[in-house]
């Protein structure tokens, strides 16, 4: 049956392909910084091959406020896995399926949020619910849902009730009886579904030969070991977490950091020592003060106490900039490898996920009117703050300030 | 060809009488509702300044919803999880149903929207209350279950109850998560002082017991917490229970388990006893939630309502009698579509065809519906559409099979009605095609010929696919300066590549071709005199507009594009006819097929069982011609439509007109 699945593939890839040539370039992200209002940046990105279709029904995208617009374009992604489905079998586009169940679970937690903090426009959310029907809640049950048990009535039966139901009544034990004031905290819950998402896409993925499958675990494998390297780091460094508990809240998938490696970084006796085996790991540029300065070059990493020019501790920010970065090289070099499978539609998938933060980024600097060339440090893609590129003409990695 | 003439309609009235006139124009069903600027932009200044209020939203939108989830709140029997293979095969159960939308009598509502929002309120809470103490009853059952698991896995043990819960050093916790989270907490008693023993795993979850010391119990809490580890606290259940352990917690679970299925009973059992309450409720709701989708738009200013909207011009006396018979102070204010279109509103299309017409809307939909000033091709396309097919595909069985597999497929539910339909008649083209041919399940020599076989007279085929083609193209040339004239570009129309110059033209070079093949004389010079001319005719054709009628609305195209499209356009003319040798191609091709299956049929006639072999070629062989090349000429047709005939003429791009219903928006 694989040659059968080569006209699968190649159709597949093809696709991905050109839509990535339409993704937005390093100049679109110069001029919608240079945008003046939210307005701008809206009308700007009709007008591009990438979102003119996701203002079609906008007759005035000027007028947008930012909650509107971030509500449009945030859709791409998920909207856009959709077309590829139409040339893949059952297995393929079972893992696309997956792929988009990410943003049914997004709709979960937004009627999550409705519920505990009463913000939230629920007829946006119907209307992206109407465009693209979730799979996994009862869509018309879940959108009518005022407390945490109607959510639980609305998943019951479906792949969410077994990850969630416990961490919701765990959270609405903690907040007391729902309508007596307190907050529930989610955060557990929010995990619990993350976890949903990887632990499905993978298994998905882990069933397909050669490097399709390899191409997945690499894409999503990343995103878990980062995933856990990240919680772990903040579990230990900001909540005072137990190291029993920073591991036990990492992802059950792992990819190549194993559950040895995590058990270091938890077990390690203080934020320093845990810090420093997270530098020698194969994520270490993330942590790495200076930057990945070129091809081949490994950064530095001094022994003793830390020199000028050297931090030990790396801004929240700057790391998860620094994740995401990863996550992006990792997207794009599948396009690089030359293989063709339904791999490179979810590498450009993540690459379109990653440009709509970016937009995020770039709506919340406009708005916030915040210095541009700070600004465009903290984008993703490395073209768009190229002009803070080091030597090789690569951009530099955002180090500690 | 008929797109229906549309009005705008504005009513203007008290606003009690707001909702009785809605109900009437929804079962109409042909009130397509507009912003109200729609009729104010015809009177500005009419309000005298006043703001008119206008409406965002559907009132009614949020009550139906809520009513409808609190009936899907109703349970039904249990299932399978959905999005299993188990569930996506399961049948949904028995499950309540809301009331058929179609059967809620369009009346004035019996309650108004602060008593239905207040029932529906009550309904929510009393199903609320009765979910919770479900879920209270679940606990326990759930509980005493575990109890049951947690006595026999002791029991494999050979320990008591006493003995394992009641320890001085040990700290004992018994609980249940799910499979993956069962992997994680295995993972971490690798690293942490805990001891876990899985006592049942069954449906995705596994009820372990987990060992570890007093001291250490604070910590492993934290990592129960993170996995989402549900605990028993089994202390109260084994309390005083003694030797008949077993037998109690069987009859508490009895117990418990009766309680739960009459609480799950209660919700439909309340349904079946206010059945008829509970409809009428729905109905209301549902038939205001109608109204006010097609009032939505509507203003308000003071106590008047301004609902403006398009209507089919022929249904006007149809909207008169009912504002007549319910809104008697109502106003209703009228503009015709030349009026809206010289203000700028864009109108949608309505389509009214008899039979054969109305079947190819679909074709023509699927290239764009004709906006609404120019006209409906459905007419055309029907003929052409048959035509073309028929001339490709002409055999008398494999035009009646076609047919009757998508009669067949059509009431299998496969294919959509107007979709068969366009194929069933595309069979009947086909079979009387075969006749012409002579041709019944490719063999032509078991009926005679009425024109010509295209095995035989391929010549005469290309001749007339040659002329067929020709005989199109201009046709779409002539509905094209039609088009024109109605528009008042009588420059274009005349000077134009596809006007009457173009027009002029193409017969002309269709007759020098057809000279030129046909006749060792060659071209008369006053055809190539005439060729000439009008070339040049049609390349300074924007120029002689300028002069002749003056510079045309929206602008010239440069000189150089204006070229170029002179060129383009000319050597279409070629191209497009050239097209409609594929008429003849295709015949021949299905003959040449149905010729191959024969031939290979007799091939396999000499082996043995060769007359079983002979009938499954034959079989499979005229299966493989309906479908592929039913497909194939299926595509090759719509081609022909869509790129020789539609380029010459069609812009489309309209927008369907759409009446809000009882249905909703059709």
């Amino acid at each position: 049956m694989a040659f059968l699945s080569a006209g699968e593939r190649a159709a597949v890839t093809a696709k991905a392909r050109i839509f990535r040539g339409r993704l937005l370039s390093p100049s679109d992200y110069l001029r919608l910084l240079e945008c003046g209002t939210v307005g701008d940046i809206a009308v700007y990105l009709s007008r591009t091959p990438a979102y003119e279709a996701y203002f079609q029904r906008i007759p005035h995208p000027e007028q947008l406020h930012r909650g509107d617009l971030e509500g449009t374009i945030s859709t791409a992604p998920m909207l856009e896995e959709l077309p590829f489905c139409h040339y893949l079998g059952p297995e393929r586009t079972a893992l696309l399926r997956a792929w988009g169940e990410r943003f049914d679970v997004d709709v979960v937690k937004r009627v999550l949020r409705m519920i505990t903090t009463g913000v939230g426009n629920r007829d946006a959310l119907r209307r992206r619910v109407a465009s693209v029907p979730i799979t996994l809640a009862d869509g018309e049950k879940l959108l009518e849902a005022r407390t945490l048990r109607d959510v639980q009535e609305a998943i019951r039966g479906y792949p969410l009730e077994k990850v969630l139901t416990e961490p919701l009544k765990q959270a609405e034990r903690q907040s007391g009886a729902p309508g007596q004031g307190g907050f529930p905290n989610l955060f557990r819950a929010k995990m619990a579904m993350d976890t949903f998402f990887l632990t499905r896409i993978l298994s998905e993925g882990g069933r397909l030969p050669g490097s399709e499958g390899r191409g997945v675990r690499r894409i999503f494998g990343t995103r878990a070991d980062l995933i856990n390297l990240y919680w772990i780091y903040r579990g230990r460094r900001f909540f005072a977490m137990t190291p029993e508990e920073a591991l036990g809240m990492t992802l059950p998938v792992r990819y190549k950091l194993n559950f040895e490696a995590l058990s270091a970084f938890a077990f390690a006796p203080d934020v320093p020592a845990m810090m420093k085996l997270m530098r020698e790991s194969r994520y270490r540029v993330s942590f790495t003060p200076g930057g990945d300065s070129g091809a081949g070059r490994p950064p530095v990493f001094r022994e003793g106490p830390p020199g000028r020019g050297e931090e030990v501790e790396v801004s929240e920010m700057t790391l998860e900039h620094n994740l995401y970065r990863i996550l992006w090289r990792m997207a794009s070099s599948v396009f690089a490898s030359g293989s063709s499978g339904v791999h490179v539609a979810l590498a450009y998938l993540t690459l379109r996920e990653l440009e709509v933060k970016d937009l995020f980024t770039i709506i919340e600097d406009v708005r916030y009117q915040y210095d541009k060339k700070k600004a465009r440090e903290f984008l993703i893609h490395p073209g768009a703050n190229s002009f803070t590129a080091g030597e090789g003409g690569d951009a530099a990695w955002q180090s500690s300030r | 060809m008929a797109v229906v003439e549309m009005m705008g309609v504005s009513l203007v009235g008290p606003r009690e009488e707001i909702e009785p006139v809605a109900a009437e124009l929804l079962s109409l069903g042909n009130f397509e509702p507009a912003p109200p600027d729609f009729a104010m932009g015809k009177h500005p200044g009419s309000t005298g300044g006043a703001r008119i209020a206008t409406f965002r939203g559907n009132p009614y939108d949020e009550l139906l919803n809520s009513l409808r989830a609190v009936w899907k709140m109703i349970p039904d029997e249990e299932t399978p999880e959905r999005g299993t293979p188990a569930g996506r095969g399961a049948s949904a159960g028995v499950s309540p149903q809301p009331p058929s939308e179609s059967l809620c009598d369009r009346v004035c509502p019996s309650f108004s929207f602060e008593e239905a929002s207040k029932k529906v309120k009550e309904l929510q809470a009393k199903l609320a209350l009765w979910r919770e103490r479900s879920e209270v009853l679940e606990e326990e059952r759930e509980k005493l279950m575990a109890a049951g698991a947690f006595l026999e896995a002791l029991e494999a043990a050979e320990r008591g109850v006493e003995q394992t819960l009641k320890t001085r050093y040990l700290s004992v916790t018994f609980g249940r998560l799910n499979a993956e989270n069962y992997k994680r907490l295995e993972e971490m008693a690798d690293v942490t002082p805990l001891l876990v023993y899985p006592a049942v795993a069954e449906k995705g979850y596994v009820l372990a017991v987990i060992f570890c010391s007093r001291d250490y119990h604070p910590e492993a809490e934290k990592i129960f917490r993170t996995l989402y580890l549900k605990e028993y606290f089994l202390n109260d259940v084994f309390e005083g229970a003694g030797t008949a352990m077993r037998e109690r917690l069987r009859e508490r679970l009895s117990r418990s388990e009766r309680a739960l299925r009459a609480l799950r009973e209660a919700p439909r059992n309340y349904l079946e006893k206010h059945r008829s309450e509970l409809e009428k409720l729905y109905c209301s709701v549902f038939s205001m939630q109608r109204v006010y989708a097609l009032c939505q738009h509507r203003g308000e200013l003071g106590g008047i309502f301004i609902l403006s909207g398009l209507i089919p011009a022929p249904t006007l006396p149809e909207v008169e009698a009912a504002l007549e018979k319910f809104g008697p102070n109502t106003l209703l204010l009228t503009e015709r579509d030349k009026e809206l279109e010289k203000r700028g509103r864009r109108l949608p299309t309505l389509l009214k065809n008899n039979f054969p017409a109305r079947t190819f809307q679909e074709i023509v939909a699927l290239y764009s519906l004709p906006s609404y000033n120019e006209m409906d091709p459905s007419p055309l396309v029907a003929l052409s559409f048959c035509l073309f097919f028929g001339f490709m595909f002409g055999d008398v069985g494999h035009g009646f099979l076609l047919a009757a597999g998508a009669w067949f497929l059509a009431r299998k539910g496969v294919l959509k009605p107007a979709f068969a339909s366009v194929i069933r008649i595309a069979g009947f083209s086909a079979m009387l095609f075969g006749f012409l041919y002579g041709s019944i399940f490719g063999s032509e020599e078991i009926l005679p010929s009425l024109w010509t076989s295209p095995m035989h007279g391929i010549d005469d085929l290309i001749r007339t696919s040659l002329f067929v083609g020709v005989g199109f193209l201009s046709l779409g040339i002539l509905i094209n300066i039609i088009a024109m004239r109605r528009k008042g570009r009588i420059g274009k129309m005349l000077f134009d590549g596809e006007g009457v110059a173009g027009l002029l033209f193409y017969w002309c070079a269709a007759a020098a071709g057809a000279i030129a093949f046909t006749s060792d004389s060659g071209v008369p010079a006053a055809l190539s005199a005439a060729l000439g001319v009008l070339f040049l005719v049609i390349l300074f054709s924007s120029s002689l507009e300028r002069i002749l009628f003056g510079p045309p609305e929206g602008g010239e195209e440069g000189a150089v594009v204006h070229t170029f499209t002179v060129f383009h356009a000319l050597l279409s003319f070629l191209s497009n006819t050239a097209s409609f040798v594929r008429l003849a191609a295709f015949a021949l091709n299905h003959a040449g097929l149905s010729a191959a299956v024969f031939m290979l049929s007799d091939m396999v006639h000499s082996l043995p069982g060769g007359a079983l072999f002979r009938a499954a070629v034959l079989l499979l062989g005229n299966a493989v011609i309906v479908g592929l090349e039913g497909l194939i000429v299926f595509i090759q047709t719509l081609r022909l439509e869509y790129y020789e005939f539609f380029s010459k003429f069609y812009e489309g791009g309209g927008s369907p007109f759409r009446p809000v219903t009882w249905q909703g928006r059709q």
